[in-house]
């Protein structure tokens, strides 16, 4: 399946994310997560991020997000992950909530990005994480960072596919030794 | 009737963001998948795979044996509002004798009111029967704006679909308002293992297909459970609408960090640390060895055209209130994490489960209220529900469930 290509997608998005003001080039967002003592930690190049499991059945990550100089009132945001050249994840559009101050920005936690595609397709690959915020004054933000999906360590041959259908492109797929 | 279809279609029309085609005959739109955006995708049913969107099979134990069911994530046990197009005169419209939707006699495809994302969207839908005379071209209405001028014009009839359900697994319901289960899907998406061997290797399953509909115009693929689910009654509970439905789903829980803490415990990759779901698609890999990571030790209430076991359990729906069971820390219950048989547990059934409660092996089931992430379930009074519609075998017919072999 060739139709999630990345600048399909991210224009598709861009395109109904961005309908605000003229407000200058984007200005730096900081994707990161949550840490254990609750504070943003950011999330580096090469990093590890863990895939937990949601009730829906589908397998996500769950990033925050922090800017400088934004507008905090229940922006809009648009997180999507690319693997591969196709486009896997996405957040889950929820009811807006206000960013908080941590000290350093303001902070806009646990975003739910589900993967539409199986875990064999993406454990222990590297993926693009995109993501971008508009404030309620047209101030656009972007940032992103390359990191590897993990459920508790990689290699990690216990999960596979069995074969390469399984996947949108079948270079994606881990087959089972 | 509870409302009327001017309060239905003016609650439609405000959403509604296109209007009819003026003449009387909507335009075809093209397919909703066309407006639709990767992220939005998430809010219909499946995974993408090399072939398209497929809806996983999930294997688990039913009455005393293994069952399985299509798993196509939350749901709530609200309805939304659906239009099926008959001929006047024609009392074989819209269901068969079987309760499945009769496509012999159906006019068009179905209007559909909500597509999922929208806030009030269901894949549990009332019935209302549109009325068309002899004379109308199917596919004149593709839109509420459309049905709602026509109506009034008296060209078509719409009313609330109505039938009588008799008795229901020993409760006298009678003349109820009808609620449909159809799951809509985006273009091309299947059902895994549609038609392949019924869990328990008693034979073929029952194919189900994929039909075509209406949103605002816009064309939309569904596939149509009536020939498993047939049709429901709306439940006890319902107040100014239908409510849909439910029954019970089990699932198993394993505690982690005693001294004898259960070997699934060890696995990688669940977000809590002190407890496991004995289920291959929780812990994301094939536990029991069978080449698929679709076992679970999920225990259902419930299962098609059956009284069942234990007295209150309520009978099987496709929409399932999902409740949580841990075995005791010092308990030794076999499940399938220590059978490595998908086909064998000391849990096949609620009626092993309730006994194995009563012995103080399984903890009481608690409902589940919250998602994996510790975030409450809007709606739904703070109950977590899934869509899980059952297979069932060739041949099988949901209504009277006395046709059936016994």
């Amino acid at each position: 399946m060739s139709g999630f290509r990345i600048a399909i997608g991210l224009a598709a998005a861009w395109l109904v994310a961005g309908c605000g003001g003229d407000s200058g080039p984007p200005r730096p967002l900081e994707i990161g997560l949550r840490g254990q003592d609750g504070s943003f930690v950011p999330l580096a190049e090469n990093d590890e991020v863990a895939i937990v499991l949601g009730a829906n059945g589908l397998n996500m990550i769950v990033p925050s997000l922090r800017a400088s100089d934004i507008d905090p009132h229940a922006p809009d945001p648009t997180v999507e992950i690319e693997i591969g050249g196709t486009l896997m994840a996405a957040d889950i559009e929820g009811s807006r909530v206000d960013m908080t101050d941590d000290g350093v920005g303001y902070v806009l936690w646990d975003i739910r990005t589900p993967f539409q595609t199986e875990l064999c397709c993406y454990n222990c690959s590297a993926g693009l994480v995109n993501a971008r915020i508009q404030d309620a004054s047209g101030q656009a933000f972007e940032g992103s960072v390359t990191v590897t999906f993990e459920r508790g360590g990689c290699p990690d041959p216990a999960v596979c596919c069995q074969n390469v259908d399984v996947c949108p492109e079948p270079e994606q797929a881990k087959l089972c030794q | 009737m509870k409302r009327s279809l001017s309060t239905v279609l003016l609650s439609a029309l405000l959403v509604s963001a296109c209007g009819g085609g003026g003449d009387g005959v909507d335009k075809d739109l093209g397919p909703i998948d066309d407006t639709i955006s990767f992220a939005d995708r998430v809010n219909w049913p499946g995974t993408d795979q090399g072939g398209g969107r497929v809806i996983p099979l999930i294997r688990g134990f039913g009455e005393g044996g293994p069952a399985a069911y299509w798993f196509l994530g939350f749901a709530s046990k609200r309805t939304a509002d659906s239009f099926w197009f008959c001929r006047e005169g024609d009392a074989d419209c819209p269901l068969d004798a079987h309760h499945r939707l009769n496509w012999d006699t159906l006019v068009q495809g179905p209007l559909f009111q909500r597509i999922p994302g929208q806030p009030d969207f269901s894949p549990f839908w009332q019935m209302w029967k549109v009325t068309v005379p002899a004379d109308y071209e199917p596919d004149t209405i593709k839109t509420a704006e459309t049905l709602d001028q026509l109506d009034k014009d008296g060209v078509v009839t719409v009313e609330p679909f109505i039938i009588d359900f008799g008795t229901r697994f020993g409760e006298d319901v009678g003349f109820q308002e009808v609620v449909l289960h159809c799951a809509l899907v985006l273009q091309g998406t299947t059902l895994a293992e549609n038609g392949e061997n019924l869990p328990d290797d008693s034979g073929p399953m029952l194919a189900l297909q994929n039909r075509a509909g209406w949103h605002e115009g816009y064309r939309v693929e569904f596939v149509d459970f009536s020939p498993s689910d047939g049709v429901f009654p709306e439940s006890a509970d319902s107040e100014s609408r239908p409510l849909m439905r439910s029954a019970n789903i089990y699932i198993q829980w394993r505690h982690c960090g005693g001294a004898n803490s259960p070997a699934i415990c060890d696995l990688p990759g669940y977000a809590y640390t002190d407890r496991r779901p004995v289920s291959e698609r929780g812990l994301g890999e094939d536990i029991t060895g069978d080449g698929d990571a679709n076992d679970t030790n999920n225990t259902v209430g419930g299962i098609p055209c059956k009284q069942p076991l234990v007295a209150d359990e309520l009978p099987y729906s496709p929409l399932w209130g999902v409740n949580n069971v841990f075995v005791a820390a010092t308990a030794d219950v076999a499940m399938i994490d220590t059978t490595k048989d998908q086909k064998v547990s000391d849990i096949e059934s609620v009626v092993d489960m309730f006994a194995a409660v009563d012995q103080g092996d399984l903890e009481a089931p608690v409902k589940a209220t919250e998602d994996s992430t510790g975030n409450p379930v809007p709606g739904n009074e703070g109950q977590l529900f899934f869509n899980c519609p059952n297979p069932v075998p060739v041949g099988y017919v949901p209504y009277p469930c006395s046709d059936n072999p016994q």
